[in-house]
């Protein structure tokens, strides 16, 4: 994307430069998904970090996501019933 | 690669008969992604409100706690603005 000149830009069609946004925007949307729930599940998961990421924090960590996951479905879906009222 | 996206999308993006839809598309993308970044910062906060210990399902306990948490963040949302803006309305008249 940095190396896109302006008269590249005006000549790509708006149907591709939208493409480009929307995967821009859901790149960045999952960062800070994969950055949340790095936070949330490192505070869960690791209370004493050793020499090693050891086998029960890594169960510990996948089952951390996974419950992160059901969570950010659970609150988009009230957020959405909420705004459609 | 113009048949690809169908002959409606021909137009370049300097176009001026297509500027309209762009920015009206572009504001639909803006609002998605405002949308979805609402999403996690109400995940983030409720998580720490009603998340336990990580089990090896969401128990109705927890997704329930969730659902209020997001209603009542909304209605703290709604009732911090309002009063905020009554306040400010209080301060402005007394001057």
């Amino acid at each position: 994307m940095d190396s896109l000149s302006a008269s590249q830009l005006s000549g790509l069609k708006s149907e591709e430069i939208m493409d480009q946004i929307r995967q821009q925007l859901a790149i960045a949307n999952a960062q800070l998904v994969i950055q949340k729930m790095t936070e949330k599940c490192f505070a869960k998961c690791i209370s004493k970090p050793g020499s090693s990421l050891d086998n029960s924090e890594q169960k510990c960590v996948a089952m951390c996501m996974d419950r992160y996951m059901d969570s950010h479905s659970v609150v988009s879906t009230a957020y959405l019933n909420r705004l459609r009222q | 690669m113009s048949d690809l996206y169908g002959s409606s999308s021909d137009s370049k993006l300097g176009d001026d008969s297509n500027k309209e839809k762009l920015q009206e598309e572009l504001q639909q993308l803006t609002a998605l992604s405002e949308l979805q970044a609402q999403v996690v910062e109400f995940t983030d906060v409720c998580w720490d409100k009603c998340m336990g210990t990580p089990g090896s399902k969401l128990d109705s306990k927890t997704q329930t706690c969730m659902q209020n948490c997001v209603e009542r963040f909304l209605d703290v949302t709604m009732f911090v603005t309002q009063r905020f803006a009554q306040i400010v309305e209080k301060n402005q008249s007394m001057r």
